[in-house]
């Protein structure tokens, strides 16, 4: 299952999706509140700028001449002059200027401007402009105006303020939406090739069939399909071939046993018939684990569910006296290992706790260091603590056994061929009441 | 001592498996193949007890013994084959198998098992529907006439022969037409019923296919 903070973090398509686009809306965000700020402080700049050029302008156009010569403004004019206009005569002395200011740094800096200066100093944006005085020849002045760029500069920020938390808005959304989307375009997708896994493992002739439409799903849907043919033909060659080697191996050493068999109750002497009846059974065993493991490599699920084989076992059991109890939670112990195998590995010792148990067979199931060992207990006579590894061997018989050692003597010696091969064992771990054998596999 | 009926199409399995009833005192009738084994053991009562090889020439061992079981023969049936994996020890069972030996075998197992096989009692069989299967060829032959069917429709109609009289459930109709652990939906099995109905009818049947709604079919 996967959860919320997985989806958003992982490493899935849609995650990656989300995150790009997140990312690219971002830095567009980022660029664009950078240009806009710029635009905006330009622009306030130039209006600054244009109010107090406006203003220096009026003010030139009342400046004159007095009758001793001093620069003055026009008295007829004199309210009406903006006075927030410094005036500076040639030499640099104030003429005029705002009457409650003093005269503060910038403005004493740029009295003697030669030609149009601007200035900004604390907050506000300084013009200094000379001028040539209407109606003289050389009178020249000095005209400086300030204004203060604090309500532009919050009217700027307020601006980007808004853009940067829209920009937010924005990456969020987008983000979002990218990923609803894929998710949404991808749902089909998802469902698809969970379907097709599950089909490939349980039902092998199931297909999509999308002949409508010539979308990407359809294409899935098609590609899905062909892979599940080639699956199929696969297993079914696999088990096709397997099943004739099977039969072309197993039918002559039938006959081979069988020969020897009777031969040894024509001519219970000669030993010689033992020892070929003793070579079949190697042989046998050998072929079986081969053709186990050749099924299990092509086989498609690499787990087992020891409590599910358990279930398929005992509803293959044939007729016996004995009770068989499984206590194996579903689903709580894997292993990993096929369940064909786990099956060849168990049901052999399952046959021969059947063969043996006078009531009651218990499979149990337990974990320790990584590995999980499925117990087979009996309440039978026991295990000769001398023949602990020696039942293991290939063709042993116990002919004290309830129904004189029918067995060709082999389960115990392929249950433990097979789980090895499995990467587990097969041992005794209590010889007597009640006798238990215990099969290992790595855990899943 | 016991009549066994034994179908393996390997002459020296066969040739063991006969000396070795004979030593045990069984007399025993042999078949090479689906065919003969038919026309052999298809009358109930000719046997006591059957040893049929999964893996015969012309047939499936398993639609041999459903032929039979239709044909009316209830003996035991004690199937020998080279494959020994679970699922197919499962499809031995629901094609109406008793017991199961792998290949190789130890005589002295097989003799036991048709030892264990013989002391069992078996329910009394039902009087035969009048249908005849063909293993070989998957057809239904009726007195009237005859129609050929799909493995899956043979191994159907089959389980609901072996047993006419009786509604068979809908779950034990899929594990004998379909291989075990099939998924098999809803339709798909009444999608097959009716082809099966319709067979029937075609070939002159003197028996009806019915559905026993949310329980299974019955032959009658």
């Amino acid at each position: 299952m996967t959860r919320p903070w997985e989806r958003l973090f992982g490493r899935s398509l849609r995650a990656r999706v989300a995150w790009s686009t997140a990312a690219v809306t971002a830095v567009v965000m980022v660029a664009m509140v950078g240009v806009v700020g710029l635009i905006i402080s330009g622009l306030a700049r130039h209006q600054i700028d244009a109010a107090l050029g406006s203003r220096v302008e009026a003010t030139a156009e009342s400046l004159r001449v007095d009758a001793g010569g001093d620069l003055a403004l026009a008295p007829s004019q004199a309210d009406d002059v903006d006075d927030r206009v410094w005036v500076f005569d040639a030499e640099g002395g104030l003429v005029a200027g705002p009457p409650r200011a003093g005269l503060s740094a910038p403005v004493r800096s740029l009295s003697g401007a030669a030609t149009e200066k601007t200035l900004v100093r604390d907050g506000r944006r300084y013009l200094a402009r000379p001028v040539h005085v209407e109606g003289t020849q050389d009178t020249s002045a000095v005209l400086v105006a300030s204004e203060s760029v604090e309500p532009y500069e919050r009217t700027r920020d307020v601006a980007l303020i808004s853009l940067l938390a829209l920009g937010v808005v924005v990456v969020a959304g987008t983000a979002a939406l990218s990923a609803w989307t894929v998710g949404r375009t991808l749902r089909p997708v998802h469902r698809m090739t969970a379907l097709a896994a599950d089909w490939s493992e349980r039902d092998l002739e199931t297909r999509f069939d999308l002949t409508e439409g010539s979308d990407e799903f359809t294409e899935l849907g098609n590609t899905l399909d062909s892979l599940l043919d080639r699956v199929a033909t696969a297993l079914r060659d696999e088990q096709r071939l397997t099943a004739e080697l099977a039969h072309e191996l197993r039918t002559p050493l039938t006959a081979i046993r069988g020969e020897a068999e009777l031969g040894r109750i024509a001519t219970p002497t000669d030993e010689r018939y033992g020892r070929i009846i003793g070579l079949v059974d190697r042989l046998s065993a050998s072929i079986t684990t081969l053709l186990a493991l050749a099924r299990h490599r092509t086989g498609s699920t690499l787990r087992a569910d020891p409590a599910e084989v358990m279930a398929d076992l005992t509803t293959a059991l044939p007729p016996h006296g004995a009770e068989v109890v499984v206590d194996i939670p579903r689903g709580r112990y894997l292993v990993a290992a096929p369940p064909e195998l786990v099956e060849r590995a168990v049901g052999p010792v399952l046959d021969n706790a059947l063969r043996h148990a006078s009531r009651r067979v218990l499979v149990a199931a337990v974990e320790s260091d990584g590995t999980i060992a499925v117990t087979v207990s009996d309440d039978g006579p026991g295990v000769d603590p001398d023949h602990r590894e020696t039942i293991f061997d290939a063709g042993t018989r116990f002919p004290e056994s309830e129904d004189g050692g029918d067995g060709a003597g082999l389960g115990l010696a392929l249950a433990r061929r097979v789980a090895v091969a499995a990467g587990g064992d097969v041992r005794v771990t209590s010889t007597a009441a009640p006798t238990t054998f215990e099969i290992r596999f790595p855990r899943w | 001592m016991a009549r066994v009926g034994i179908c393996e199409d390997d002459a020296d399995v066969r040739r063991v498996l006969t000396e070795g009833l004979r030593l045990a005192d069984h007399d025993v009738v042999v078949s090479r193949n689906g065919r003969e084994a038919m026309a052999a053991f298809a009358a109930p009562g000719s046997v006591d007890v059957l040893i049929v090889d999964i893996g015969l020439p012309d047939a499936d061992g398993r639609d041999l013994c459903q032929a039979l079981r239709t044909s009316g023969q209830h003996a035991p049936v004690l199937f020998l084959t080279a494959l020994d994996g679970v699922h197919d020890r499962i499809s031995g069972f629901h094609a109406g198998g008793d017991d199961y030996v792998a290949k190789p075998f130890a005589i002295g197992e097989i003799l036991v098992r048709v030892d264990a096989l013989l002391r069992r009692t078996r329910p009394a069989p039902a009087t035969p529907t009048g249908l005849v299967l063909d293993p070989e060829r998957f057809s239904v032959r009726t007195g009237g006439g005859e129609a050929r069917l799909t493995p899956t429709e043979y191994r159907i109609l089959a389980a609901l022969a072996a047993a006419p009289g009786a509604v068979v459930r809908r779950r034990a109709v899929v594990a004998a037409g379909w291989p075990d652990g099939a998924m098999v939906s809803e339709n798909t099995l009444d999608s097959y019923i009716r082809r099966v109905r319709a067979k029937l009818e075609t070939a002159g049947s003197p028996v009806e296919l019915v559905t026993v709604r949310g329980v299974g079919f019955v032959l009658r």
